[in-house]
This record gives structure tokens, sequence and C-alpha cells, in this order.
């Protein structure tokens, strides 16, 4: 054994590599402590307790562990407070980390050959626990629901795995192989409660029984070869025989939690996703036919042992080695379980819907470099990350350390050196071919397992379980300690994701984006932009071929964490002849970020049409934009509140004076609402009676609602304060005169009722969301976000912007991340605070999105990808009428796959995980029973029949 | 103090507690009251931003943590301009605690965040507290940069109070934004958002035309793809 040598890195190796200091809370809280004696001990054991594990020296890890056995078995039964305190540190890193549960199961049995009591104590208080968590169940039958909704909280049958895990490591001193008559409980439970429901997959049931199945491995880990025997003979005939007979019952199709859409079979999946419940008892029975011989655990028997001995013959009590009771549990009757509904993450996900495995390695090497998914380990090193991920979201920093060293808790052989790039890897593949390798050498890496589990997260449908933003922070910190490791993992992460745009789920296309940009947000914006350069190039005459929108709005969404110039200058290549860094142009366009396109034109013909769209009012608002141009022209970093064209009081200009009148009303401090009618009528007459040609309503919205978003320029908040100072007259002026709501005890003034027909308020409605499109034109995000607050103020109706949004002509949320992101965030709070409204608008987005479909069916026949195809290696310079006619075919075909996509996306979201939403299942229904193509009319009425 | 007590429910570091910096306040005034506020507050504190760093910028990043209610930003009290931190105000408290476990050390305009909770925005506290009107920290770091001594920051109280007056000279002219003093605020259910002036342009002219910190996109990372 060469355990002298060890070939990993201890964590505090892998820190000290890595200036990261994640123990300093903890040294400083101990030395306010200093002061007590006690609580310094306690401290002390249960700090040196997290670390178990992580030393890479076998040896010495053993000699650690017996060393911090020493104060634990001494005060154990003296100190109450120590015994609590280590007994809840132990749970806390079953459940947390259970990566440790082996390395950990030695103090327990170093501890038991010193002090049987000790072990004693924490057999009884697990299986207590463990009970609790059961006993949870009666009783949330009992109650009414939302009993502990916390997401930190996984789930009994998640919890109750890690504890049997821990349990089974403890086998050699549990009384009577107690503990395989626990694992036959819950499989015989699981077998039970989904024999109940022949026909309706029982989702607890398939998580019972996996837990049970993937916990196997655990209860041989500890044992010696002599007394595997028997346990091995038991565990093929009370929990392999057995477990053959559950039945895997499952919903016709799952389309709805598919990562890949092969659009109507257009195209191909870049893998064919397999279901966790369906590769466990395989993976078990390959196990089994290898006599269980198991290459995953460390082997810690050898140094173990000696010190056991020696402490049983110091032992004053008894020379034998104690073993411990380990009663069966009171488990709920299936008929209970059956009805029960589960609050935990990881419960919850089994029980809503079959456990879909999320790949992305091993996908495009020829070698593996994460554990096949059909073998043991590979469902084992899925189940033990995402129990990290989930379970230590309190503290990113411990979770992607814990995730970077995960293969310093296994077998010394099971993964190539930390770091080993692809290159290496390659070469040691080849030699395990040729036979160079005597022993073939692993190729599986250990950041591709860690980066696998933390996107497998991010890309969790039908929704991740914690905020997407923490594990972006995870993969982050991941990176920053080891950029060399990690980086190029990300690579190929993204250059799969990116090569599938076509087929990825259209909500997983968002959260790649989302993701991206926080990641490379964080290392300076590089990326190997010239790899997506030819791509760009080819797409040039199309506009929302997802590749094509995926650059332009990933590039939009980093503007809006940076700004321009700084994004302009991340795109650089090395050429590889020279060395030197050159610029690269081709993403120069998308550095335009405008609402619309051609903006300038957009916004000159926007002007000259509220001011009636005479000429030589056309030719000042072109001067002004000269002169405009101009000047921005000099500087050479322009602002966005610079970047805005905002004239109205410009003397030159139709109404100039009053339009300065307007502007000073509201520059000023609050005034009251009678002088804001006022000078409201004051615009409309002279409107009226001096520039006839002028829509003299459209100009004064247009006027009103440019004057305030111009004076809040300064940033989203001064905006949103004068907004909020003058509510009222914004529904004044908006018509949406209910909502006004006078501060009585400040003897507000009341506005004259203006009866607007409903005419008038669609016309006024949708003039305020067009003067807000138009003002900030060159900054979409701040659209939406000013849209955003005149909706949660009440003086823009949603149902007005939704229609706008998805507008055929503009496309707008699919066009930009921005509007989607904004209707979501929209939707989301409307759900919570306003029910009602939020499922009308709900079925109007449906309906918006069934007529968007139909129409765009009417422009295509969906047969001829070829076309397609040629259309998209069209460059710019052969471009004909004919080729045009193609263009806008490709683009209405995509169209087409977006809306659907985002239909799925929002059907997934409102109606399929809300129960509040389900009266107006039928509804909705009937509505996709009207959709003209049949195929995407039958795909999509699969869905309604998966809720 | 109970809520400082370690109770070994985890099995590492929560990071969303109140930092060592709110928590040594607390001992030494030997008041509590804010600790225990700032664990259920729906505000936090960033620091360590760039001053170029603007609050859409600050939005697009922590509105990742949740909803956010308003940001503020921290301003120098002499230049009015901004000085390297804020504080975001969440329509919820998982927002705060979301941001404090999430977004700590995050790099925003080539700045490694420090983040804290907070026990509530009050009046006032968005002006720099350093003696040349920044953030005192910030000061006293450039200050030791120079090889300056850091005695000299401790003088704080003496120059505030004087930033209201102030405040009133950059009023009125076209393009000052000052005091949009809403005394509306009772009628939106408490949400008090209007009673200041919730940003102040910047008073010094040669603000915008300052260039961004020097940035080296290449840093050698992205050949490691």
């Amino acid at each position: 054994m060469e355990f002298n040598q060890p070939v990993k890195r201890s964590r505090d190796e892998f820190e000290e590599d890595n200036f990261q200091h994640p123990q300093d809370q903890f040294e400083s809280e101990e030395k306010r402590q200093r002061s007590d004696p006690i609580k310094e001990l306690i401290n002390n054991v249960c700090k040196d307790i997290r670390k178990i594990g992580e030393n890479s020296n076998i040896i010495n890890q053993i000699d650690d562990v017996s060393y911090i056995s020493n104060p634990i078995v001494a005060e154990f039964e003296k100190i109450e407070e120590l015994r609590n305190s280590v007994l809840s540190t132990i749970y806390a890193i079953i459940i947390e980390q259970p990566q440790k549960i082996n390395a950990f199961s030695n103090l327990i049995l170093i501890c038991n050959a010193k002090n049987f009591v000790v072990a004693k104590y924490v057999i009884e208080f697990l299986h207590a626990k463990a009970q609790e968590l059961l006993d949870s169940i009666r009783n949330a039958s009992k109650q009414s629901e939302d009993v502990d909704t916390n997401e930190e909280n996984a789930g009994v049958f998640n919890n109750i795995k890690s504890i049997l895990k821990f349990l089974a490591t403890l086998s050699p001193i549990i009384e009577n192989y107690s503990i395989i008559n626990i694992f036959k409980q819950f499989l015989q439970l699981s077998i039970d409660l989904q024999d109940l429901t022949p026909e309706t997959r029982s989702g607890i049931a398939q998580e019972i029984y996996y837990n049970v199945l993937i916990s196997i491995p655990y209860i041989l880990s500890n044992e010696s070869e002599n007394s595997q025997e028997k346990l091995i003979a038991l565990i093929d005939t009370e929990l392999v025989d057995l477990a053959k007979s559950f039945k895997i019952v499952e919903h016709k199709s799952n389309s709805l939690i598919q990562p890949f859409d092969s659009k109507l079979n257009n195209y191909e999946l870049p893998y064919q996703p397999k279901k966790l419940i369906e590769l466990i008892l395989p993976a078990i029975l390959e196990l089994q036919a290898q006599n269980w011989s198991n290459d995953l655990f460390i082997n810690f028997l050898e140094l173990l042992d000696p010190i056991i001995q020696e402490s049983l013959s110091n032992n004053e009590i008894s020379n034998e080695l104690i073993q411990h009771k380990l009663p069966q549990f009171k488990i709920p009757e299936p008929s209970i379980l059956s009805k029960y509904k589960p609050h935990g993450s990881i419960d919850k996900l089994w029980y809503d819907n079959p456990r879909i495995i999320f790949q992305v390695y091993n996908l495009t090497t020829e070698f593996e470099t994460v554990p096949s998914i059909e073998s043991f380990q590979g469902l084992f090193f899925k189940d033990i990350s995402s129990d990290i991920l989930t379970n230590l979201s309190f503290n990113k920093n411990e979770a992607s350390t814990q995730l970077s060293i995960l293969d310093l808790f296994y077998n010394k052989n099971l993964f190539a050196p930390p770091g080993s790039s692809i290159d290496t890897l390659t070469e040691i593949h080849k030699d395990n071919v040729s036979g160079e390798n005597e022993t073939p050498l692993s190729t599986w890496k250990v950041e591709d397992v860690a980066v696998e589990s933390i996107l497998t997260m991010i890309f969790q449908l039908p929704t991740p379980l914690h905020k997407e933003i923490y594990y972006y922070t995870v993969l982050i910190s991941c990176c920053k300690e080891n950029p060399e490791s990690f980086a190029p993992v990300f690579g190929r992460a993204i250059r799969l994701f990116y090569n599938n745009l076509e087929t990825l789920d259209y909500e997983l296309k968002i959260r790649f984006m989302d993701w991206m940009t926080t990641q490379i947000s964080n290392f300076d914006f590089s990326w190997k932009w010239d790899e997506w350069v030819q791509d760009s190039k080819s797409l040039k005459n199309v506009k929302y071929h997802p590749k094509k929108n995926f650059i332009k709005n990933l590039i939009a969404k980093e503007i809006r964490l940076s700004n321009k110039e700084r994004i302009s200058e991340s795109f650089i290549t090395m050429n590889p002849e020279t060395s030197e860094i050159e610029n690269i142009k081709e993403f120069e366009q998308y550095l335009n970020i405008a609402l619309f396109e051609n903006e300038s034109k957009f916004i000159l013909d926007y002007d000259t049409e509220l001011y009636g769209g005479k000429e030589e009012v056309q030719n000042v608002l072109e001067d002004l934009l000269t002169e405009k141009k101009q000047e921005l022209k000099l500087k050479n970093i322009v602002g966005a509140q610079e970047e805005m064209f905002y004239n109205f009081y410009h003397s030159d200009l139709p109404l100039g004076e009053i339009s300065q009148k307007v502007y000073d009303f509201i520059m000023a401090h609050y005034k009251p609402n009678n002088e804001f009618e006022e000078l409201y009528e004051e615009v409309l007459t002279t409107a009226k009676e001096s520039f006839p040609e002028i829509n003299a309503e459209r100009f004064l919205i247009n006027l009103f609602f440019q004057t305030y978003a111009f004076i809040g320029s300064r940033s989203i908040y001064s905006v949103v304060s004068i907004l909020d100072r003058d509510i009222n007259k914004l529904k004044f002026l908006s018509g949406n005169y209910e909502k006004i709501e006078y501060a009585k005890d400040q003897n507000e003034i009341e506005f004259k009722k203006v009866e607007l027909s409903s005419e008038q308020l669609n016309d006024r409605q949708n003039w305020i969301i067009e003067s807000i499109f138009r003002i900030w034109i060159n900054q979409p995000q701040v659209v939406f976000l000013i849209l955003e607050y005149l909706i949660e103020f009440q003086i823009l109706l949603p149902n007005y912007l939704l229609d706008k949004c998805l507008n055929l002509g503009t496309n707008l949320i699919i066009d930009n991340v921005s509007c989607m992101e904004s209707i979501n965030r929209i939707l989301s709070s409307l759900n919570y605070t306003n029910g009602d409204q939020f499922k009308l608008l709900i079925v109007q987005l449906f309906k918006l999105i069934v007529n968007n479909l139909n129409e765009l069916s009417k422009t295509l026949e969906l047969e001829d990808a070829q076309k397609k195809e040629e259309a998209e290696e069209k460059e710019k310079e052969e471009v004909s009428d004919k080729d045009n006619e193609l263009f806008t075919k490709v683009d209405n075909q995509w169209l087409f796959y977006e809306y659907k996509g985002l239909l799925k996306t929002y059907f997934r979201k409102f109606i399929a995980t809300q129960t509040s939403t389900s009266e107006i299942l039928d509804e909705i229904k009937q509505l996709f029973e009207t959709i003209e193509n049949v195929p995407a009319k039958e795909d999509i009425l699969t869905w309604v029949a998966e809720v | 103090m109970e809520l400082l007590k370690e109770n070994f429910k985890n099995s590492a570091d929560r990071l969303d507690k109140p930092s060592d910096y709110l928590i040594k306040k607390a001992v030494r005034k030997q008041n509590f009251t804010d600790l225990e506020k700032s664990l259920r507050s729906r505000t936090i504190y960033v620091g360590n931003l760039s001053h170029f760093t603007t609050e859409e910028q600050i939005h697009e990043l922590f509105s990742k943590c949740g909803s956010i209610d308003r940001i503020i930003m921290g301003l120098d009290r002499n230049k009015l301009t901004p000085c390297g931190f804020c504080f975001v105000i969440y329509k919820t408290e998982d927002g705060s605690l979301n941001a404090m476990k999430f977004l700590s050390k995050t790099v925003l305009d080539g700045q490694s965040l420090a983040i804290d909770l907070d026990p509530g925005f009050i009046d006032g506290r968005q002006f720099g507290r350093g003696m040349f009107g920044g953030q005192a920290g910030q000061e006293a770091a450039a200050a030791a940069e120079n090889g300056g001594g850091r005695g000299g920051f401790r003088g704080r109280g003496g120059f505030r109070g004087g930033f209201r007056s102030r405040g009133g000279n950059f009023r009125g002219g076209r393009g000052f934004r000052g005091g949009f003093r809403g005394n509306r605020g009772g009628f939106r259910g408490g949400r008090d958002r209007g009673e200041t002036s919730v940003y102040i342009p910047s008073a010094d002219p040669t603000f915008n035309n300052q260039n961004p910190p020097p940035f080296d996109p290449m840093g050698g990372f992205n050949q490691q793809f």
C-alpha cells in the first residue's frame, strides 16, 4: 500500500494553492469565546469534526481521527453541551456533506472501541432523527399545507437516505445485521406504495426505492472480507431479489421537462435523456455480478483495525467489540404516504416528475471524463453532488470547495489527477486502448463531475431548487480558486449548449445566457469570440435564428452588467501565427442594443408623425438629430442619459412654449392636482387650436410621459421617485381613474372626472408604452423597468404591454431578452398579489401566442428544412429578391419554433407547476385545440395531458 | 447574545449572518438592536464598488437575488458623486439574505463586492463619512497607500449635518434632479419611497469625462477555454 505519498491534495493544500480563507470567520469567533474553556473545547472538537476526510494522507487522517476521538470519548457523557453540539454537527455533516460519510464513520468506530456509549448515543440519536422525520409525515397529513417550505430543506426522504448511508457504514457495530432489516423495511414500503396505485406513478415510492438501492454498497464499506460473506448473502436475498419486484410506472410522456426539443423532429437531439429510476436496478445488478467488489470507497480497514484492537485492549469496561441495537422504524402506512405531499426540494422533485438525467460531458469525447450514467458510480456521484449543492446553499464557498475536492473522499485511482487536461486524458486513453497501461487508468475528471452537477442544477426543469444565482456563484468560486483546471471545463460546456441551441429548451436557453453572462462577467468578459464569427456572418440576413439571437442578447446582457466600451474591448483574439492580439470586428454590430433597428430613422419617423407629419417640422427634427449625433461623436464615452433625444421644449418646434411649461411643472416640487389639470387642459386646447394636424391627445401623453422619463433619466430610481410623487396625476392622464386614491388626510384636491371611451383608454395606454419605447429607445432594459413601475403604480394596465410585446411585427418578447425577463417579473409578481388579474393575463398571453403561431404557420411549409439550410449559408453579396423571400421564411420558421418554445415555458411555469391555475386548464386546452398546424397542435396537447 | 452563539446546526459557517464589522460594533457599544434588525432587514450594504458603476448595473446583478424595491447610491458628501458604496433595498428579506449568501465577492465592473446586512436605510446615510466626503474606509486605504497615517481620519462627526443645506444649492437648474419631495408617502401601504431625493446628480463637471479604470481583457484567461 502506498499510503505515504498521496497524489491528491488535501483541503489545506487546496486552499493554500488558491488563496482562499473560508475559515477566517470561525477563527474570530473562537477568539471571542476563548474565555470559556468548555466552549473552546466544543468549538475545537466540532471544527475538527467538520474537517474529517479532508486530509489526503490516509495514515495521518486516521491518526487525526483517533486523536479527535479522545476528548469526545472523555467528555461526551459528562458535558451535555459538548454532547449536543457534537451530535448536532454529526447530523449536519451527514445531511450537508454526505461525501464525508465514509471517512466520518471511522470516528464512530474508534469511539466505540474506546467508549461504546458514544457510539450508542450516536446511533440512537440518528435513529430518533429518522423517526422524527417519518413522524412529520403523519403530522403533515393532519395539518394543512405549507408546513415547512424552507428551500434549505431537501425533504424527509432525501435526509433519511443520508442517515441510512451513515448507519450502513456502522454495520460492524450494529447487532444482528439489523441494518439489512432497516433497508428491507424501506424497500418493501416503496414496493407497497407503488402497488397501491398500479396505474399511476408514485414519485415518493420511486424516491424511496432509488434511495435504498443507491445506499446498499455502504453496508459493505467497513466490513472485513470475512464478515462480508454473510452480509453479501443477505443483501442478495433480502434486498436485491426483493428490489426486482418493484414496478416502474411512468407517465406516457414527459415532454414538459425535456431539456431538448427536436422541433417537431426536424433536429437531432444531443442525447436521449434517461431516467434515474430505470438505471438504478441494472447498475446494482452489475455490482452484484462483480460480487460487490467495490472500487469506490477508500479502504480504511487496514489502518483502522490496529487502532480499534489497541483501544479495545486498553478499554477498562469491555475488551470485546460492543454492538448496538438498531430497531426497525415506525413507518407510516402506504395509504397515508400515498396522500403525502412533500415539501423538501429533492423530495418534491421526485414527487412532481420523473427524474430525467441531464448530461454535459461524455457526449463529445471518445472516452469517459465522468463516470457513465449507466454505472453505479455515475449515479452515485450525481446523487452525492446534488445533495451537497442542495444542502450547502448557505455557504457557496464551502459547496464549491467540497465539489472541487470530491475525489479526495473516494478511492485514489477512481479519478485522474486533479486538473488533468483533455490532452492528457486523451493520452491516457490511448495507452489504455493500446495496452501500454497494464491496468487501465481512469480518465474521469473531478472538475467535470463538479461542473456537470452544478449545471444539472441550473438546468433543472421545471424549476431549479435554489435561485440560479447560487449555482452561478458556486461555479464562479470553483473557477476563481482554480482557473486553469476549471476554465476549459466551462469552455466545453458552453460549446455543447451553444452547438445545440437549435434544440435546447426555450427557457433553458435563457438560463444558459444568464449563466454565461454572469460567469464571464466575473472573468473580464473573456470568451473565445472567434469561434462564433462564422455563425454570425452566415446568419447575417436572418434575425430569429437561435444562434444569432443568442449572440445578440448575450452581448446586450453583458453590456447591462458593464458598458459598451469594455465589452467592445473583449472582442479580441490571438492570431496563432503572430501571437498578436487582434480585434474581432464582427461583433461590433451587436453593441447597438437599441430596441428597434435603424433607431435614428425610427426616432425621426416617430417624432415627425407626432408633430402631424409636416415637412418643415421634419426638417427641424432632422437638423436637431444631426446636431445631436455630431455632439455625441466628439465624446469618447457616451452615457445613456446623453444619448437621449428629447426636444419638446425646443423653440423651433410646435408647442415648444407649452412644453417648456410642462417641463418646469414636473421639474418643480410637488404641485396640487388642480394646477396639473389646468396645465393638461392648456396643452390640449393649445394643440387643438393652433396645430390641427397634431393628434392633441397623443401629443399630450407623449409630452408628459417622455418628460417624466427625461427628468428622471439620471437613474431608474430617480424616475421611480418622481413617478411615485405624481402617481395620481399619472393615473388621471392614463385614464385609470378608478385606481386613484386621494390622500384625504392631506386634503388632496380631486380631479374632475373625464369620461373616456374605451377606444380613448386603449389609445392612451398604448401611447404611454410607445412614449417610453421612444424616449429610451437606446436602453431597452430601462424601457421595461420604467414600464414595470408604471404597472406596479397602476398607471399602466399590464394587458396593453403584453399586446405590444407579442406583436408579430416586432416580436419583442423573442427578439429582446430584456422584454421577456420583464414580462416574467410582471407575471410572477401579479401571481402573488392579484390571482384573478393574473389568470386573465395568462389566458391573454396564451391567446396571443396561439394567434401568432397560426399567423406564422400560414407563411411556411414546415418541411423545407433543406431550403432553410441553404438560406443560412447565403452571404449577403449574393442576395436577390428571391433570397430575401427565403430569409423571411427562415425567420418565420424560427419564430414559429420560438413562440412554441415560449408557450411551453409559460405553460410549464404557470400552469403545470401551479395548482392555483388548474381551473383555467380547460379553457387553455380549448385554446390549444384552435392551433392550425397539426403536428404542433398534437405536440402541444401532450403537455396538457401531462398535467 | 443568543444570535451570536454558534449552534452547530450546520456543517460550515453560514454566510447570511452579519459581518464581523457589525458584530464588533455591537459588542463595543453593547447595543444589539441594530444587529437584530439587520437579520430581518430588507436592506443590504454593498461596498467596494467602482465609482463608475451605475444603479442599472447594480440592479442587473442584485435583482437575481430577489425583487428590488430601490437602490440608494452612496455619494461623496462634497462632490455628490458616487463614492463606492450603495444600499440595495429588496421587497422581501429573502432578497437580502440571498444577496448576502450568493453575491459576496462577486465581481462587478472589475471590483470584488463586499456585502453586509444592514439594519435599514436612514436618510443621510447615503453620504460618505470620510474626511474628504468619500467613504471613510476608502479614503483611509488611499491615504495608507500614499504613506499617510491613519490617525487623521477619525474626526467623523464634524462634517456631518452640513449636507442638507448644501444639497439645496444644486436644485433648480435644468439637468439637476434635486429633491422630488413627494409628501405622499403614507397612502401606499407605508412604502414611503418618495420621502427623499434618491439620487443627486454629480456637481462635478469633470465626472463624466473621466475614463474608467484600465482594463486588461485578455489577462491570459480566455486562452484556457
